[in-house]
């Protein structure tokens, strides 16, 4: 039987994460994928197809806003099947790039299902049989799937995020069930290429982790956008027939039915645990399918580790690679852990929304006293000049202590700016060290600086009333 | 006495949007409380209450537009508080300053919280640790715990270098003796002066060299020297060796018997402190180690239960075990829960020596060739066969009186080899 010191179960960018690290380490790592294709949910169906359709809608979108700035282009013509080729080239190279990294880290892949039979061997179910590896430790990387909701029939007009990025066809009724952060990312993908959307949300607010405050700026950009955008309304009852889905919504005043041509669930994901064996390795699993790790990332087995979304939420690529980093070194006999404080998450609608460390909400609930600092983007020259004061830049600073613990930033390229509060939050910076360090202007960057000062009570570029500002130096 | 909230100058914006309201009529509000936000096309702002008191109506709901003027609220003062309070007409002026005012806003409706994505731990962000990952790192790999540092950095931040003074710090610390650390070791320059070879420590030398140095540092010693007169010892041995049974007799087994004997009368010498110091564990038993020379180092091989055994038994023993030390068989557990050590360098010569402590032991037996001497017996000179003694005590558990007395005691017993259990056959 072939004997590996390391076997990684996924190649996601958790689980090439941790082979890549271990293989650097000088472990003999041997990477196992179902697919042929490396990069997982996150390359191939997910976040990065996801953006490059993102970044189309955002195209269209742009060019129609500024048809009453003086540039005017023809409506576009969509030819989907070039869009669709254009996306999957971007994904073929980044998947065959993690090929070349694997193959010159001498990373053995194996491409098949992999199943525990023991706490030291998998069976590898691959096209051509199976195949047992004997391993001396795992990774587990399997990662998640969309939830499925059973009231929906099966049927090819029923979509969740994996074949809405097929973009098979552009239906012209979209009902979109969940308005979290994936609901609204392919709504906004769907809505520029000419469905008329409506979102329906269970709770009474869309983003469910952001603040309120947060998420009314992204709404009132895109009030008139959606067809409809229904909160605290649930989907009771759908039915398949030839014109189309039709569904029974109950919001908090009213029960109705409604058709539409296509229906996208996209109400969440579940861990991939159930198909491992994990018993056979003796491998605890919690709820929902969801595999109880350490600091260390490893399960009740101590040579088994279990990385990303298989270990629970928030279930985000980036929180993968750390967490597989962590595992590789961990196995390799380092003092590592995950101790990271914060991650960050990024709605890539438009505008962008973006938040990292606690909300207000989280520290009314614990009761944590803030100070906030907040700066509107209609305060912004670039953000005047682009046309794009939809967006607003709100930080929120330990009152005892005085460090940053929370951000939040709503507008256009958010997700590139959450990422500079990110390190402050990680490194202890305290307003005067963001206010402090000069941001070049203009910038959407600059909004960062300019929020410190507010909180600080020393911004130039809004008026505070008598009670916000600071007279001392 | 009822008064109403009105709409401030809002500057250059004519209309706004109320997009949220906090309160209800019978609520309490305190002054400052926010009531409404209004928001314009250039940002939100809040409208508070101008002093405390309680709701009786609010004439706005969230979607109105409303313009300078437009009743908000109507409220009534607390009777309790003190009518025309100062601050209260400034906050009204407060609340036309123009808008794009991001201010701190308390939401008093506590929303339904998301479903928990992942459990909470009740870390407070702000509080922990002042260091960046890179430190935090750094100080995982060390086994330091951040709490415990002390920052120097700006606002007490923690630094890569306040970790390596805090392990400094420690180490320093943990030393056992009082005073200053140790200069570090003079250079070793001796291919310097002339040739050198360099042959690497054999396993056993490095381990216990390491072993030496510790019981070295951790041990008071302190050394009793005696001599015993074993003239008649050495008669009675040369008169038994050759009788079956004392096939392999040699001084240490003599010495053991004698040792064996004393360990029941002075139990402290087969003592051992408890790891903390504070209890002297006594042992029941006689179990002796002896050392044994070998080409890979020093062994020491343990006879169990020496107290009970005459002469005879433990000279074949000894034999037995260190003829299996120079074949290098000896097995863990038969150098394991001695209580005394005895070190014999009458094989090689010289008078007098200091021997280590075999911790977790008290004491070592150092033992030199006898050599015959004049001797006063009474009034007499006669040739004499004298053994030199070597007592290396623990300090901490046997004190000088008590070591002299073990030292004299034990010359005594070899000087009247009578009193030993010899076994075998008897006398010669």
């Amino acid at each position: 039987m072939k004997t590996k010191e390391l076997a990684v179960i996924g190649g996601g960018p958790g689980g090439y994460s941790a082979a890549f690290r271990a293989a650097d380490m000088g472990r003999q790592v041997m990477l196992i994928e179902r697919f042929p294709s490396l990069g997982g949910v996150c390359l191939n169906v997910g976040c990065i197809p996801s953006k490059t359709l993102l970044h189309a809608a955002g195209l269209i979108e742009d060019a129609a806003q500024w048809r009453e700035r003086g540039i005017v282009f023809e409506p576009p013509a969509i030819d989907l099947e070039a869009l669709r080729a254009w996306k999957e080239a971007g994904v073929a190279q980044l998947s065959d790039g993690l090929h070349q990294l694997a193959q010159r880290r001498g990373v053995e892949m194996a491409t098949g299902r992999a199943r525990f039979v023991s706490a030291h061997t998998l069976r590898i179910a691959t096209a051509g049989g199976t195949e047992d590896v004997r391993f001396e430790q795992a990774v587990i990387a399997t990662g998640s799937r969309p939830v499925r909701l059973s009231l929906f029939p099966e049927d090819p007009r029923i979509l969740d995020s994996t074949s809405a990025l097929e973009l098979q066809e552009i239906p012209e009724r979209l009902l979109v069930v969940g308005g979290g952060v994936l609901g609204l990312e392919l709504a906004t993908v769907y809505r520029a290429l000419g469905s008329a959307a409506t979102v329906v949300e269970a709770l009474d607010q869309l983003m469910g982790g952001a603040d309120k405050d947060v998420v009314r700026v992204y709404a009132k950009s895109n009030a008139g956008k959606f067809v409809a955008v229904h909160v605290a309304t649930q989907v009771q009852a759908a039915e398949a027939s030839e014109d189309g889905i039709r569904v029974r919504l109950q919001g908090p005043e009213r029960a109705w039915d409604e058709a539409f041509d296509a229906v996208l669930v996209a109400v969440g994901r579940a861990a991939n645990s159930a198909e491992l064996g994990l018993e056979k390795a003796g491998v605890a699993v919690g709820e929902h399918g969801v595999i109880p790790v350490n600091h260390q990332q490893r399960t009740n087995i101590p040579h088994v580790f279990a990385i990303g979304d298989v270990t629970g939420g928030p279930m985000l690529a980036h929180r993968a690679a750390y967490q597989g980093r962590v595992a590789a070194e961990v196995a390799a006999g380092a003092r590592s852990a995950s101790e990271a404080r914060v991650i960050p998450s990024v709605a890539y609608t438009d505008p962008e929304v973006a938040w990292v460390g606690l909300t207000e909400r989280e520290a009314k609930e614990r009761k944590i006293a803030y100070e906030r600092g907040v700066f509107p983007w209609a305060a912004s020259g670039r953000a005047v000049g682009v046309g794009r004061t939809d967006g607003m830049t709100k930080l929120l600073f330990d009152a005892e202590t005085r460090r940053l613990i929370g951000a939040a930033v709503v507008g256009v390229r958010a997700g590139e700016l959450i990422s500079e509060a990110a390190l402050a939050i990680e490194n202890g910076c305290e307003a005067e060290d963001i206010a402090g360090t000069i941001h070049p202007h203009p910038t959407f960057s600059e909004t960062l600086a300019l929020a410190s000062e507010a909180a600080l009570g020393t911004v130039t570029e809004l008026f505070l009333g008598r009670s916000g500002r600071r007279r001392e130096g | 006495m009822s008064r109403e909230v009105r709409v401030p100058d809002m500057g250059d914006v004519p209309e706004a949007e109320v997009i949220e309201v906090f309160v209800r009529s019978g609520q309490t509000v305190a002054a400052d409380e926010p009531l409404i936000t209004l928001e314009s096309d250039k940002a939100a702002m809040d409208l508070p209450a101008p002093f405390g008191g309680v709701v009786e109506a609010v004439h706005v709901r969230v979607g109105d537009a409303v313009a300078m003027d437009a009743l908000v609220a109507t409220l009534t003062e607390r009777p309790e508080e003190p009518a025309g309070e100062p601050a209260a007409p400034a906050q009204a002026e407060e609340a036309l300053r123009p808008p794009t005012v991001p201010e701190t806003r308390p939401e008093p409706v506590p929303e339904p919280p998301p479903p928990p994505a992942e459990p909470q731990e009740p870390v407070r962000l702000g509080a922990l640790p002042h260091a960046g990952p890179a430190v935090r790192r750094f100080a995982r790999e060390l086994g330091v715990d951040l709490m415990q540092v002390a920052g120097r950095g700006r606002r007490g931040r923690i630094t890569r270098e306040d970790v390596q003074q805090h392990v400094k710090s420690i180490l320093t610390r943990r030393q056992p003796e009082s005073g200053a650390a140790l200069p570090p070791a003079p250079p070793v320059d001796a291919e310097r002066f002339g040739p050198t070879r360099t042959e690497p420590l054999t396993r056993i030398r490095r381990r216990s060299g390491a072993n030496l140095q510790r019981n070295w540092r951790l041990a008071p010693h302190v050394f009793q020297h005696h001599e015993a007169d074993v003239t008649e010892l050495d008669r009675q041995c040369r008169a038994r060796r050759g009788q079956s049974g004392f096939e392999s007799l040699t001084p240490t087994a003599c010495v053991m018997q004698a040792c064996a004997q004393l360990l029941r009368t002075f139990p402290r010498v087969n003592a051992c402190l408890s790891e903390d110091g504070r209890d002297l564990i006594l042992r029941e038993y006689v179990h002796i180690g002896f050392a044994a020379n070998t080409d890979e180092g020093l062994v020491v091989p343990v006879v169990c239960d020496a107290d009970r055994k005459p002469v005879a038994v433990l000279a074949g023993e000894i034999a037995a075990l260190a003829e299996r030390a120079r074949a290098q068989q000896l097995a863990a557990e038969d150098m394991q829960g001695g209580g005394f050590t005895l070190s014999n360098l009458g094989g090689i010569g010289g008078r007098f020596f200091t021997p280590i402590i075999n911790l977790p032991q008290v004491a070592v037996l150092g033992i030199s060739r006898a050599v015959r001497r004049p001797a006063c017996i009474e009034d007499r000179i006669e040739p004499r066969l004298f053994m030199p003694l070597s007592l290396s005590y623990d300090h901490r558990v046997i004190d000088g009186v008590e070591g002299a007395r073990f030292a004299v005691a034990l010359a005594e017993l070899l000087e009247h080899p009578e009193r030993l259990d010899w076994g075998g056959p008897t006398d010669p």
